[in-house]
C-alpha cells in the first residue's frame, strides 16, 4: 500500500502540492484526475523516486520511495514525456530494462510486441507517439513491477488500444495484484478501469473515493409525483442536486439504492427511473457540494 | 542481482550507446602517438639516404631525438580534450528533465548511476591512449631505435598523462554536475580550467601597471591553469612542476569528490536551471563579475592609454556591472532579469574597485617584499643595466643570460639580500622613474651624481618556488661593493666564465679532443693552435683559476691581451650535422699569471704592446657632442708620434669577457696594420687623450662632463 503523509512540494514560490494525504492500496487502480498544473505529474514523480517530498512522507508499505532501490524495483514509471535513448529500438530498450528489473517477463513482452503488431527492431524514433507509449506500457506490463505510475499514458492512444491497454492492467490487477496509478486530466477515460479516483486542484487532494462506493452512494432519479407526500421524502433524503422541468424531477441523491427505492415507494410515485451516472457527474455533483465548479477544475 | 553485476552491465550498456566517444579516442590517439614516431623513422631513413649513411648510421642519429618523439604533447593534448569531453557528455542528461526523469525512476542507486558513467569514461578514452603509446613504442623498437628509449622518462610522462586526464575529467563532471544546463557547464568548465589563468594574468598587468618593481612573472602563468600546466611539462620534472602536479591532483580528487557528494544530494527538478545548487550561485557570480570587472577595467584602460587609476576604476565598475547583468539573465534564463539584485550588484562593484584601488596600493606589499635568508635557496643576477650620465650598458653584453644561474654561496646571497634591501629602501627613486618613463629630462635628474644599478634579482624559495624584482640603487660605495661581492664571486663566474662553461660542457662527452686557439687582441691574428689534450686541459684551469683570483682594480685598467677559442670535435670526419662541437672563447689579461705562463712554456707567446712600426694608420671617431661648430667627428693620422700618442691608454675593449673596464662610450679607435689586418680599440677613461682629440677635431666638448660618461662603473670606486 502506498501512503502519503502530507507531502509538500515545493518548485522555487510555486507550491506544487501543498500537504496532500492519500492512501492508494494494493491492487486497485488508482486514477488521479486534476486539470493542468494541479499537481499529478509532481505526486507521480514522488511515488517514482524522482522527487523528495519537501515535508510529509511518501512510503510503499511502510519504506520510504526516494533511493529505496528494494522499493523502486517493485516500481516502474512511464512518462508523460518518454526519452528513449538515441538510435534505440524496443529491443535494446528491453534489454536495458532487463538490466534493473530481474524479474522482466521476456515471452511476454515478445507475445505483446506482436499483438501490437510492433517491430522490436524498428527505431523508436520512428515510431509515433501513440506507438511509443504502448512500448512503455508494454516494458511496465512486462518488468513484473508491482506499482505502474502512468503519467498521462492514455493520451495518444487510439480507443481500441485504450481499451485493450486497460485490458491488460485489468488482467494483471487480477492475477498477480499490480497496482497502476493512472494520472489524467480526461475523467471519461478513467471511467472504466479505476477502482479509486482521488482529485488534485491546486496541489491539494479535494477527495479521494472508491469509485464503487461513489457509485453505490450517489444515484441520479427522475420521478414524477402524484398527490403530496414529495416533500416528506425530500426531507428524508440526502439531495445533491435537483432539477425540475414540468412535473419531471431530476434529482442526484447520496444514499443506497435500497433506501432510496424504499422512500420513493412509500408516496408511490407517477414515474420513478434510476438512471446510471457518469464519473463527471458523480465528480461534479460531489465538489458542486464542496464548493467547486468542477468543470473549471477537471476540463 | 549483485551491485558489482548491475554496475559492469550498466558500464557495458553505457560505452555501447557512447561508442563515438571510443572511436573518436582510438583515431585521435593514433594520430598522436604512434604515427609521428612512424613519420620521424620515416624522415631519419630518409635523411640518412641523402647524407650517404647505412641504416645503422641513420638509427644511431635518430637515437638522440627518439625520447623526445616519445614524449610529445599530443597524446596529452587529446587526452585532456577527451577528458573535458566525456566528463560533459556522460553527466549531460541531468541538465533534461526527461532523461533525469528516466534514470531516477530506474531502480538504482544515485552512486551506483555515477560510478557507472565515471567507470565509462574511463573505458572509452584510457585503453586506446594506452594501446597508442604502446604501438608507438613497439614501433620504435622494431625500427631498431629500443636502446634510446628512457623507460623511467616515459613512465613518468604517461603518469603525467594519465593525472592529466582524471584532473580534467573530475573538473569536467563537478562542473556539468553543478550546472543544469549544457551550455553553462561547458562554459563553467572552461572558466574552471583557465579562470585562474586570467586572475594571475590580471595580477601580472596590475603589478606592471602599479608596482615598478615588477619583473616578468614570478611564476609561470601557465601553471595556474591545469591544461596549460600539464601541456607545458615536458622533458624532466623539475621540483616546481612537481609541486604543481601535486596540486593538480589534489584538486582533481577534490574535485571527484565534490562532484560525487553533490550528484549524490542534487534535485531532480533542477534540470533545466542554470546552476542546479542555489548556495553555488552568488559566490561564483561575485568571483566571475570581480575577475571580468577587472580584466575589462585593466584591457580597456591599456588599449587606450589611460594607466591611471581613475580610469581603471571606471572601466572596472562598468566591466563588473555589465558582468553582473549578464549572469543574471543567465541565471534567470530571461533577459529582463539582468537589473535583479541591483544592491548585490552595487556590492560587487564596490569590491572590484576596492580590489583595484587596494592593488594600486600595494595592500599585499609586493614591492616591499623582502626575502627571508633561511627560505632562500639560490639566487640568479637576472640582469645588471648601469646607468651613469651619458650611458648606460647591460652586463649581458659580457656574461650573457644563463638560465641555469643558481647562485648559492652564502656571501653572494647575502650580498644580493642587502642589495634587495637597497632596493627596496630607494623604492621613492624607483617610482620616480617610473613616472618619468617618457621624460628624459626628469630621468637624467633622477640619474644624481652617480646613477643608478638598475638590478633584477630572481630568488629560488622553497618548493620550486621563484621570485622576481627589479630595483634602481644609486651607486654608491657600497652598492658597488656589493655587486663586485658578486660579479667576482667563483660561484658567479662557475656559471658565467667560458672557461667553467667548457670545463663543464667536455664533462659529459670526455672522450672528445680539446682544441684551444690563441689569438692575439691588439693584432686581431690567430697565432698559435694547441692539439695536446693535457696543455688544453691544463690551459683551461689556468684561466679558471686567474679569473677567480682577479680583482676589481686589476680589471679596471686591463684590457685583454690574447683570446683563446676552446673547441671539441666528435669526429671531423662526420657530416657537419651529426657532429658534436663545442666552443667556447675566454680573454686572457696581463695580470692572469698562471695562464701567460703556460702560454710561453707550450706555444712560446708572450703577450707584446702594439708598436708604432707595424701600425699604419690610425683613425679616431668621436661621436661625442662637440657644438654645430665643431669639425667632422673623425680623424686619421699616420704620424708615427702621433700615432704613438694616440695609442697609448688605448686597449682591446671588444674581446673583453669581464665586467670593469671603464672605456669612453662614444669615441672609437680604428687601428690599420702594416699587414693590412684592422682592429678596433678603446680609451679607457682615466687615459684618453683629450688635448689630442680636441686639436685634430676643431673644438672641444660641449659639456665637459661627457668626458667622464663611462661604461662599466663598478670597479671605479673599488
Amino acid at each position: 500500500m502506498i501512503v502519503a503523509e502530507s507531502i509538500t512540494k515545493r518548485f522555487d514560490d510555486v507550491l506544487a502540492l501543498d500537504h496532500v494525504c492519500a492512501e492508494i492500496r494494493d491492487s486497485s487502480v488508482f486514477g488521479l484526475i486534476g486539470s493542468n498544473g494541479a499537481g499529478k505529474s509532481t505526486f507521480l514523480r514522488m511515488l517514482a523516486g524522482i522527487l523528495r517530498p519537501d515535508e510529509g512522507g511518501l512510503k510503499i508499505d511502510g519504506e520510504d520511495i526516494f533511493e529505496n532501490l528494494m522499493v523502486k524495483r517493485r516500481c516502474f514509471y512511464i512518462s508523460d514525456e518518454q526519452y528513449f535513448f538515441p538510435g534505440c529500438s524496443p529491443e535494446e530498450l528491453k534489454n536495458y530494462y532487463r538490466i534493473y528489473y530481474p524479474n522482466f517477463d521476456q515471452p511476454r513482452w515478445e507475445r505483446l510486441m506482436q499483438a501490437f503488431g510492433l517491430d522490436p527492431r524498428r527505431k523508436l524514433r520512428t515510431f509515433s507517439k501513440g506507438m511509443k507509449k504502448q512500448v512503455s506500457v508494454i516494458c511496465g506490463i512486462c518488468s513484473g513491477a508491482d506499482y505502474l505510475f502512468c503519467d498521462e499514458t492514455f493520451d495518444g492512444l487510439d480507443p481500441v488500444m485504450r481499451q485493450t491497454v486497460k485490458s491488460l492492467f485489468a488482467e494483471d490487477v487480477a492475477e498477480r495484484g499490480m497496482t497502476p496509478v493512472i494520472a489524467s486530466h480526461n475523467l471519461r477515460e478513467l471511467e472504466d478501469i479505476c477502482d479509486h479516483v482521488g482529485l488534485l486542484h491546486r496541489g491539494g487532494i479535494l477527495f479521494s473515493r472508491d469509485l464503487d462506493e461513489m457509485r453505490l452512494g450517489i444515484h441520479k432519479l427522475q420521478v414524477i409525483f402524484t398527490g403530496d407526500g414529495a416533500d416528506t421524502v425530500f426531507s428524508r433524503i440526502k439531495i445533491l442536486t435537483q432539477e425540475q422541468r414540468g412535473s419531471l424531477h431530476t434529482l442526484v441523491v447520496r444514499g443506497t439504492a435500497e433506501d432510496i427505492k424504499r422512500e420513493f415507494s412509500a408516496i408511490q410515485p407517477l414515474f420513478f427511473e434510476m438512471l446510471p451516472l457518469t464519473l463527471e457527474e458523480i465528480f461534479i455533483s460531489e465538489t458542486e457540494v464542496a464548493g467547486y465548479d468542477v468543470k473549471k477544475l477537471i476540463l | 542481482m549483485t551491485s558489482k553485476n548491475l554496475s559492469f552491465k550498466l558500464v557495458r550498456d553505457e560505452a555501447r550507446r557512447n561508442i563515438w566517444a571510443l572511436a573518436l579516442s582510438i583515431l585521435g590517439f593514433l594520430f598522436a602517438a604512434p604515427l609521428p614516431v612512424v613519420i620521424f623513422i620515416q624522415q631519419g631513413f630518409s635523411r640518412g639516404n641523402q647524407l650517404g649513411l647505412d641504416r645503422a648510421e641513420a638509427v644511431e642519429q635518430m637515437l638522440e631525438n627518439l625520447p623526445h618523439i616519445l614524449c610529445e604533447v599530443f597524446p596529452r593534448l587529446g587526452l585532456v580534450l577527451m577528458a573535458a569531453i566525456c566528463g560533459i557528455a556522460l553527466f549531460r542528461f541531468l541538465h533534461d528533465r526527461r532523461q533525469v526523469d528516466f534514470y531516477h525512476a530506474l531502480p538504482i542507486r544515485r552512486e551506483t548511476l555515477y560510478a557507472a558513467k565515471f567507470l565509462t569514461g574511463l573505458l572509452l578514452v584510457l585503453p586506446a591512449y594506452l594501446a597508442a603509446r604502446l604501438l608507438a613504442v613497439v614501433i620504435a623498437i622494431g625500427a631498431g631505435l629500443g636502446s634510446a628509449i628512457v623507460w623511467g622518462d616515459l613512465f613518468v610522462y604517461i603518469g603525467v598523462d594519465l593525472l592529466s586526464f582524471f584532473v580534467i575529467y573530475g573538473i569536467s563532471i563537478l562542473c556539468t554536475v553543478v550546472c543544469g544546463n549544457t551550455i553553462c557547464a561547458i562554459v563553467l568548465n572552461g572558466w574552471a580550467l583557465f579562470s585562474l589563468a586570467v586572475v594571475k594574468q590580471i595580477y601580472e598587468f596590475f603589478a606592471y601597471t602599479f608596482y615598478p618593481t615588477h619583473a616578468i612573472n614570478d611564476i609561470s602563468i601557465w601553471y595556474f591553469s591545469p591544461v596549460l600546466g600539464v601541456l607545458d611539462m615536458e622533458g624532466e620534472l623539475q621540483t616546481m612542476e612537481t609541486v604543481m602536479l601535486a596540486v593538480y591532483m589534489a584538486a582533481g580528487i577534490a574535485a571527484l569528490a565534490l562532484s560525487f557528494v553533490l550528484f549524490r544530494i542534487r534535485r531532480s527538478e533542477r534540470a533545466g536551471k542554470a546552476i542546479a545548487f542555489e548556495p553555488f550561485k552568488l559566490p561564483l557570480k561575485v568571483y566571475v563579475c570581480m575577475v571580468a570587472g577587472m580584466a575589462f577595467g585593466g584591457i580597456l584602460s591599456s588599449i587606450f592609454g589611460y594607466s591611471v587609476l581613475i580610469w581603471m576604476l571606471l572601466f572596472t565598475a562598468v566591466g563588473t556591472a555589465v558582468c553582473h547583468c549578464v549572469m543574471e539573465a543567465i541565471y534567470d534564463a530571461d533577459i529582463r532579469s539582468a537589473f535583479h539584485h541591483l544592491p548585490m550588484l552595487a556590492v560587487v562593484t564596490a569590491a572590484s574597485l576596492a580590489l583595484t584601488a587596494g592593488l594600486k596600493a600595494d595592500i599585499f606589499g609586493y614591492s616591499k617584499w623582502l626575502p627571508k635568508e633561511s627560505s632562500v635557496e639560490w639566487v640568479e643576477l637576472y640582469n645588471l643595466y648601469t646607468q651613469e650620465k651619458y650611458t648606460g650598458t647591460n652586463i649581458g653584453r659580457y656574461y650573457g643570460f644563463s638560465s641555469d644561474e643558481r647562485l648559492t654561496d652564502p656571501a653572494v646571497v647575502q650580498s644580493m639580500l642587502r642589495l634587495t634591501e637597497l632596493g627596496v629602501e630607494n623604492l621613492d627613486l624607483l617610482y620616480a622613474k617610473h613616472m618619468s618613463y617618457y621624460d628624459a629630462d626628469m630621468e637624467k635628474e633622477l640619474q644624481g651624481e652617480n646613477g643608478f644599478y638598475d638590478i633584477t634579482i630572481r630568488y629560488g624559495l622553497p618548493f620550486g618556488r621563484e621570485k622576481l624584482r627589479f630595483y634602481s640603487i644609486p651607486i654608491t660605495d657600497e652598492s658597488t661593493e656589493l655587486l663586485n661581492s658578486v660579479l667576482y664571486s667563483e660561484d658567479y663566474l662557475f656559471w658565467h666564465n667560458q672557461a667553467f662553461r667548457f670545463a663543464e660542457n667536455m664533462k659529459e662527452y670526455p672522450e672528445l679532443e680539446p682544441v684551444a686557439v690563441v689569438t692575439d687582441c691588439l693584432r686581431q691574428k690567430s697565432i698559435q693552435t694547441l692539439r695536446d689534450s693535457g696543455q688544453v686541459n691544463a690551459l683551461v684551469k689556468a684561466v679558471q683559476a686567474d679569473a677567480v683570483d682577479a680583482t676589481p682594480e686589476q680589471a679596471a685598467v686591463e684590457g685583454p691581451v690574447f683570446t683563446i677559442e676552446l673547441s671539441a670535435y666528435f669526429d671531423e670526419t662526420k657530416p657537419v650535422g651529426s657532429r658534436v662541437r663545442l666552443n667556447n672563447q675566454v680573454a686572457v689579461y696581463p695580470s692572469y699569471q698562471r695562464t701567460l705562463a703556460l702560454l710561453a712554456e707550450y706555444a712560446d707567446i708572450v703577450p707584446q704592446p702594439l708598436s708604432v712600426e707595424e701600425v699604419s694608420s690610425v683613425r679616431i671617431t668621436d661621436n661625442r657632442d662637440r657644438g654645430e661648430d665643431g669639425a667632422d667627428s673623425w680623424f686619421t693620422v699616420s704620424d708615427p708620434d702621433e700615432i704613438a700618442r694616440l695609442l697609448e691608454g688605448a686597449v682591446a675593449n671588444e674581446d673583453c669577457d669581464r665586467y670593469g673596464l671603464r672605456v669612453v662610450s662614444g669615441v672609437e679607435v680604428m687601428v690599420t696594420l702594416m699587414d693590412g689586418n684592422v682592429v678596433y680599440l678603446s680609451y679607457r677613461v682615466e687615459t684618453i687623450p683629450e688635448d689630442l682629440l680636441t686639436e685634430h677635431l676643431g673644438s672641444p666638448l660641449v659639456d665637459e662632463n661627457a668626458a667622464s660618461g663611462a661604461e662599466y662603473p663598478l670597479t671605479a670606486r673599488a
